[in-house]
């Protein structure tokens, strides 16, 4: 048998080229790694501090007051969160949907492309300067209030949940709008018992979502309730009633109330962490469901 | 109830035989799409109680035309229709004609077997419960899967997805839920082009069966399909305009037997015997 | 023929109850008014930063953007100092996050295996849900003395000849500030990105491989430039988003007024400093005045992310490719094929 008169083995400028190319999928690999130790450190470093400071205390004490103020648990903070996040999804869910029917079913193209620009642009505008507006809207003549930081959060949320709305509302075939039409259905019962329920799945992830980013906002909520004022431990949304986030942004530069601020800091991260993982994880599945 | 007197009236009054009744009359029917003209100047007319296949080559406009019937091209925002389309007498696209309620009479089945994702069950009760035919709502459902052939194969699972059934079987619980609202045309676009023969076969025997209760139309690119089902046959074909754009124009309509065995003209008579299209 | 229609002539019009009928214009009536208030809320918005800011404006004009001063007790106020601290941790925040960034979503859309593709995808997606309080604080208390302890150190003794890398080394300052943002900034960009690299067609990552590049060249050849406008995009987000945190920045970076050029010194910028004064505002033209530093944050960011979006609107095709609507679908089958 003859010699071939060629290799298909690397040599040369091709060895040359590979190792150009195995650098940077080294480096690649590098910078995953270094974003998921980042995740893995904040965790870890945070688990750690808080889980000490974690009992049964503090989920279901108020505040101490007196001699000791750093005794007693956070429960009045997370009453706060609870009712200001809850008034906010109220406002926002229907809003949200209604607008993301508005623009995938009945909208021209034109103007769902303007509310479409205008949900993203409010979604990129910095979330304190929505709460410095709800500030000079709201608190400036009424006073500080729950209701005040529920608006301001809805005001956050109502981009979110539309986009998400939205798109799953999009995912849902044609065929099926067709199908229903075609039976001498309105188009607005249409919407409503065909559309909706189809993409129903998706618009609860997509909340699920917008409350999870909204239970861990604080900057929206610094002038709004309870901040320089003394939080109510009630849970009337007309007080200015106190929230985890501000807790921790409170407690963060008070003597003593370090391991405070790690508890809660914890119980936060792992109530928001979990909750965007699995609405995420069930997201991508009823995408897949409703695509396939 | 007036939904039930109006079928219970289909059933009387048949008329002589050898003298069919036109369901549908299309006058110079044309559809323009924004600037273009899809269907030009048909004009048919479409008999009680037989089935009218729709044949011809891709880009004839034939489902534009059987989207036409039940206004279904309403929903298309540039579609434009001139001419005249009378069903049973009243102008379709006359002044005050309710598309909704055109819907309602005409039903649909499409091309692709489109079940909402929810129970067999509630695919067939879903029109009915919307348009408020709830009373024996069970009856109904039972019946119209009868109708649809499908009822022996899903009567104890009625509760399941109906998206777990066969392309066949959802076919038929298509056509079971779109005669549940007792409509009076049954329209079919395509209905088997997504199925495998055997499916095929079952879908065209529930047509013989259907044809006693109602009028249908069935758009079919499958020719022999069109000779084994169908009473009547169109025959649509694509002129090309001067500009270089193509239409649809009807060729040619006549009884099966003839348009396959003895067509009049020779763009039919080229296109049944496979030479193009 | 003559058919006679006599008594079953169908009437179109009667049968439909009067909801049914109305259905239609009520319920494009009501998402159209929700909808319209999504725009209003955003032109509310601009309006109260402007007549919030009024009293401010007529004291101290533009001049407010070049003066440094912010001095409650005289009652003078500038934003220069802050606008430079907002520029110079986010500038410093994507130049570390953009490559790095980009990075992870070659990774996650080339080189990793496919069964942890979603799993990292979904970690890197969850240090952007991380709270900013909760990112702040750690960012103060563990990040801080790490930035103190070694790194501020480090970069005094192998880059002290520069002016940015000189002073005294503290927990909290530019250098944490922009290391917190850079965390923040990196999912974002990066989860932006890698949905433009799946878009890529395959086709074009095979031709160039077909053609024996390797697979770093199929990236620079054909991945980077196909995505470029927006990964832009994706860079210009990231840069609103870093302009906009107020919280962790508010609890790294010292707030102190002026321009320092060390990266060790404390700074502030114009979200930190809002978030900051928030109980000490006493006066009008103070509260005013911190009003239109969130105009102008208003400004940066529209300007930020209208820009982006027009970026990322023409490539951006994909969940709209793939439902076409109903209109289009219909006036295809009906003009080409059927």
């Amino acid at each position: 048998m003859a010699e071939p008169v060629f290799s298909l083995r690397t040599s040369g400028r091709l060895r040359r080229r590979q190792m150009v190319n195995r650098l940077m999928g080294a480096l690649a690999l590098g910078a995953a790694l270094l974003a998921v130790s980042v995740l893995a450190i904040v965790v870890i470093s945070v688990a750690s501090r808080g889980v000490s400071a974690l009992n049964l205390d503090f989920f279901t004490k108020n505040a101490a007051q007196g001699f000791n103020p750093t005794g007693g648990g956070i429960r009045f903070a997370i009453v706060g969160t609870v009712v200001i996040v809850g008034i906010a999804t109220l406002m926002a869910l229907p809003l949200g949907v209604l607008i993301a029917i508005y623009v995938s079913d009945l909208a021209s193209p034109r103007l769902a492309r303007i509310t479409r620009l205008a949900l993203d642009v409010t979604n990129g505008i910095p979330t304190i300067v929505i709460g410095i507006f709800v500030y000079t809207m709201v608190v400036a003549t009424h006073g500080q209030s729950a209701l005040a930081g529920s608006l301001a959060l809805a005001i956050i949320m109502v981009p979110l949940i539309a986009r998400a709305t939205e798109e799953v509302l999009l995912l849902v075939p044609n065929s099926q709008r067709e199908a229903s039409l075609a039976l001498g259905v309105s188009r607005w019962r249409t919407t409503l018992s065909v559309v909706v329920p189809s993409a129903l799945g998706g618009i609860l992830t997509g909340t699920t979502l917008a409350i999870a980013r909204a239970a861990g906002e604080t900057a929206p909520l610094l002038f709004l309730t309870s901040l320089g004022t003394s939080a109510s431990a009630d849970s009337n949304p007309l007080h200015p009633l106190q929230t985890m986030t501000l807790a921790i942004f409170q407690y963060f530069e008070l003597p003593g109330f370090e391991a405070k601020a790690w508890a809660a800091a914890f119980t936060l991260m792992c109530f928001v962490l979990v909750t965007s993982l699995g609405a995420k994880l069930a997201m991508a599945r009823y995408r897949k469901k409703l695509g396939g | 109830m007036e939904v039930i007197k109006t079928k219970i009236d289909l059933g009387r009054e048949r008329l002589p035989t050898g003298e069919q009744e036109a369901v549908f009359e299309a006058r110079d029917v044309s559809v323009y799409y924004g600037d273009q003209r899809a269907i030009d100047k048909v004009n048919i007319d479409i008999y009680r109680r037989l089935i009218t296949a729709i044949i011809g080559p891709s880009g004839c406009g034939k489902s534009t035309f059987i989207r036409t019937l039940n206004r279904m091209t309403d929903l298309v925002p540039s579609a434009r229709l001139t001419g005249e389309l009378r069903y049973r007498g009243i102008d379709l696209y006359g002044p005050g004609v309710d598309a909704v309620e055109v819907r309602r009479r005409i039903g649909m089945v499409f091309q692709k077997p489109n079940p909402f994702p929810k129970s067999i069950y509630d695919n067939v009760a879903y029109g009915l419960r919307i348009l408020g035919m709830k009373k024996d709502l069970d009856e109904r459902v039972e019946k119209a899967l009868h109708s649809a052939a499908l009822w022996d194969e899903v009567k104890d699972r009625l509760k399941d997805s109906a998206l777990g059934l066969s392309g066949g079987q959802q076919q038929r619980l298509c056509i079971a839920r779109a005669i549940a609202v007792e409509p009076e045309v049954i329209l079919l676009d395509e209905p088997a082009s997504a199925l495998d023969p055997i499916a095929t076969s079952a879908i065209e025997d529930l047509m013989h069966d259907l044809k006693r209760d109602y009028t249908i139309v069935i758009v079919t690119h499958n020719m022999q399909q069109a000779a084994r089902v169908a009473d009547m046959t169109a025959f649509f074909g694509l002129n090309v305009t001067p500009e270089g754009s193509r239409e649809g124009i009807l060729v040619e309509y006549d009884k099966t037997e003839k348009i396959f065995t003895n067509p009049s003209d020779k763009r039919t008579e080229g296109y049944v015997t496979g030479r193009f299209g | 023929m003559e058919i006679s229609h006599a008594n079953k002539r169908p009437d179109f019009k009667r049968t439909r109850s009067l909801i049914d009928r109305i259905g239609d214009p009520v319920l494009k009536a009501i998402t159209f008014i929700a909808a319209a208030l999504a725009v209003t809320v955003l032109v509310l918005i601009a309006y109260e930063l402007i007549k919030g800011s009024r009293l401010a404006f007529r004291h101290f004009g533009l001049g407010f953007l070049t003066s440094q001063v912010w001095d409650d007790i005289h009652g003078q106020f500038g934003a220069l100092s802050l606008i430079f601290g907002t520029v110079v941790t986010a500038v410093l925040a994507i130049l570390i996050a953009a490559p790095l960034a980009i990075a992870i979503a070659l990774f996650l859309t080339e080189l990793a295996p496919k069964p942890v593709r979603a799993l990292l995808g979904a970690l890197v997606e969850m240090l952007a849900s991380i709270p900013s309080v909760v990112l702040g604080l750690w960012g103060i208390l563990v990040l801080g003395p790490f930035v103190k302890n070694q790194l501020e150190p480090l970069l005094g003794s192998a880059l002290g000849f520069l002016p940015f890398f000189r002073g005294a080394h503290s927990t909290s300052g530019i250098l944490t500030a922009v290391l917190i943002l850079t965390i923040m900034v990196v999912p974002i960009i990066a989860s932006v990105t890698r949905e433009l690299f799946t878009t890529v067609p395959p086709e074009l990552r095979e031709g160039a491989l077909a053609l024996g590049a390797t697979r770093w060249e199929m990236v620079r050849g054909v991945l980077l430039p196909a995505a470029r406008p927006g990964i832009l995009a994706a860079v210009a987000l990231g840069f609103g988003r870093a302009v906009g945190e107020a919280i962790a920045v508010a609890m790294v970076i010292g707030g102190q007024i002026g321009i320092h050029w060390s990266l060790f010194a404390f700074g502030d910028t114009l979200a930190a400093q809002n978030a900051l004064q928030y109980n000490g505002a006493d006066t009008n033209l103070q509260i005013s005045s911190l009003v239109y530093l969130a105009a102008i944050l208003l400004v940066i960011s529209l300007a930020v992310n209208i820009g982006a979006q027009l970026l990322i609107r023409p490539i951006d095709l994909r969940p709209r490719r793939q439902r076409i609507a109903l209109d289009r679908a219909l006036e295809a089958e009906g003009v080409s094929a059927d």
